[in-house]
């Protein structure tokens, strides 16, 4: 659903600025000038994606708003409010706070890392427990299994759904996000995307994400603000930025192979099949994947659960379509139409997607899906 | 054998000695921990202070034991207590101060800086860090450096007995004096299985007030 609905948040009239930064500079103390003069805003229930290479002061920006670091000049207003006169251990309270290594406390359980700002906060035990079951189920970690685990005993991707939880545990308006998926596997990464854009529809928080990843600004974004040396290069929404970027610096960051990068983002819904037709019990044990999974993920859940084929649904449950690998892989492609020739599969080999190709395109999973387990027989479901 | 047999005819005085060598050895540990540790929490905190702090503490430790005892007759006789229970457990408490500063200044710096980050950005105040995360991460390495200590002090005990402190190191004084092979062993033997088995009881206590999840 997320799809739709960042199309209908951004036709919602520019709301209210939560986060409002001018002209914000940051001198460390050896002299280095991380930040030279920074102004953006992100607004109420917008995803505000910064973006930038290594040391181009993205993630010194996310602690300033935070204070974790002190500004050198310029201000920073949140919910309208300057953040220098505010206390920074409330400040935070109300920030949920998500970083790359995760940082869940390896003495405490799932639950308790998660109830750790609600006990800050002094909530009872039964609205803390309650509060811990509600996020577990919100980010897909059924609470009777997880509650009572350590962190160690989570893989990448559960840490840090867990640390996501954590973050919105108080349910703070504004989530501060330092790469929170950086450290996983590209499959778990985008999968991880997806459901944190499925959460963002259900909570609508104002989210400030730290990322060195174009393909995940553009996932997540609603707005991208470029970073280089300090400065914001270019800010506006992922469109603007692919369609008309402004220096070629931009150009450059977002990459030359762009085009295959993108139609990997495409709606699988993009990639039905054209001749197909409901063949009722023959296909009851096909595969049903949200009308808005993108052709990448579509097709590493056909590799993961060794099947031919995938119906697409809406958000009623109503059967939209069905997707192939084959129709997904000439999606991929760009070969929209004409199918079958050897250079197509040629590029496909070379990229990095999961998913089994062959050179005559009908037989689902083929090659070896990179990461995910290998598909069982193949079965040719037509 | 004849120390088996000299410590079977005198277990009840052997059990006496015994209790006096752990009294000592308790109360010196039970003191130098509420000393050491904020002392090696304060230097984790102030770096600056570390070096000084760690070399002093190693300095004390390179003092045999004997010649510090002998250092404490001067200093604590004008109070009356030259010699005995309070000379012993002062250097005792002393000669922990090292391994229990040294552990806990090493298990708080080398803390993973995320876990400070996460509580930093969560909104917990200094103490909140210190209690709910801190601390008990670096339980473990803490109690690592109470139980050499204990161990340790468990020897040095025995020499406390030249300066009339009883405990076991009384047994072999008087082994000696009588030249009596079976009792100084008698007296050894019983040493070292008191320190074999705090040896293991602390290493119990260490891994069951590890936390849960952290346990290997």
């Amino acid at each position: 659903m997320h799809l739709l609905n960042r199309h209908r948040r951004r036709c919602i009239p520019w709301g209210r600025l939560v986060i409002e930064l001018s002209d914000v500079r940051k001198t460390f103390a050896g002299g280095v000038e991380a930040l030279r003069g920074v102004t953006f805003q992100v607004a109420e229930g917008e995803i505000c994606v910064l973006i930038g290479p290594s040391g181009c002061g993205k993630t010194t920006l996310l602690r300033l708003i935070n204070k974790l670091l002190p500004l050198t000049s310029g201000s920073i207003r949140v919910a309208g409010r300057d953040i220098a006169t505010e206390d920074a251990v409330h400040l935070r309270r109300r920030m949920g706070y998500v970083i790359q290594q995760v940082g869940l406390f390896p003495n405490m359980t799932v639950g308790e890392n998660i109830a750790v700002v609600p006990t800050l906060l002094n909530w009872s035990r039964q609205r803390i427990r309650r509060r811990v079951g509600e996020l577990l189920d919100l980010v897909g970690l059924p609470p009777s299994s997880y509650r009572e685990r350590y962190p160690r005993e989570l893989s990448g991707g559960e840490a840090q759904r867990v640390g996501v939880a954590r973050a919105l545990a108080a349910d703070p308006p504004v989530m501060l996000m330092d790469e929170p998926f950086g450290a996983l596997d590209p499959i778990t990464r985008e999968r991880l995307q997806t459901e944190f854009l499925g959460i963002q529809s259900q909570v609508r928080k104002t989210v400030l994400v730290v990322s060195h990843d174009m393909d995940e600004a553009l996932r997540l974004g609603d707005r991208i603000v470029l970073l280089r040396e300090g400065r914001v290069e270019q800010q506006g929404t992922p469109e603007a930025i692919l369609l008309r970027p402004a220096t070629p610096f931009v150009e450059q960051f977002i990459g030359s192979d762009r085009g295959f990068q993108q139609r990997a983002r495409l709606p699988a819904i993009q990639a039905l099949e054209t001749e197909w037709e409901d063949s009722g019990p023959s296909t009851g044990d096909a595969l049903t994947l949200p009308a808005e999974t993108t052709v990448r993920a579509a097709l590493a859940a056909l590799v993961e659960r060794s099947a031919s084929h995938a119906r697409l649904t809406d958000g009623q449950g109503r059967i939209v379509g069905r997707v192939s690998f084959r129709s997904l892989t000439r999606t991929l492609t760009g070969a929209h139409t004409e199918a079958g020739s050897t250079e197509q599969s040629a590029e496909y080999q070379g990229g990095t997607d999961p998913g089994g190709t062959d050179p005559g395109g009908t037989d689902p999973g083929g090659t070896d899906p990179g990461g995910a387990e290998p598909p069982a027989t193949p079965r040719s479901g037509e | 054998m004849r120390s088996l047999v000299y410590l079977q005819a005198h277990l009840g005085e052997v059990a006496v000695l015994t209790v006096e060598h752990l009294e000592m050895v308790a109360a010196a540990t039970l003191i130098a921990f509420v000393t050491a540790v904020p002392v090696g929490v304060l230097i984790s905190r102030r770096r600056s202070w570390a070096v000084p702090v760690l070399q002093l503490a190693n300095g004390i430790m390179t003092v045999p034991s004997i010649a510090l005892l002998g250092l404490l007759i001067p200093i604590l006789s004008p109070i009356g207590q030259g010699i005995g229970v309070v000379p012993t457990v002062i250097a005792l408490v002393l000669y922990a101060q090292l391994p229990i500063i040294r552990n806990t200044y090493t298990a708080i710096v080398h803390i993973d800086p995320e876990y400070r980050e996460a509580a930093w950005g969560m909104g917990m105040t200094r103490s909140q860090l210190f209690w709910s995360v801190e601390a008990p991460l670096a339980l473990p390495v803490i109690l690592g450096g109470v139980r050499t200590a204990v161990v340790m002090n468990i020897g040095v005990t025995a020499i406390a007995a030249y300066i009339g402190a009883g405990g076991l190191g009384h047994l072999i004084q008087s082994g000696l004096n009588a030249v009596d092979d079976a009792v100084v062993l008698a007296g050894a033997m019983v040493l070292a299985l008191l320190a074999v088995t705090a040896e293991i009881l602390l290493g119990w206590l260490q891994w069951w007030l590890t936390p849960v999840g952290m346990r290997t």
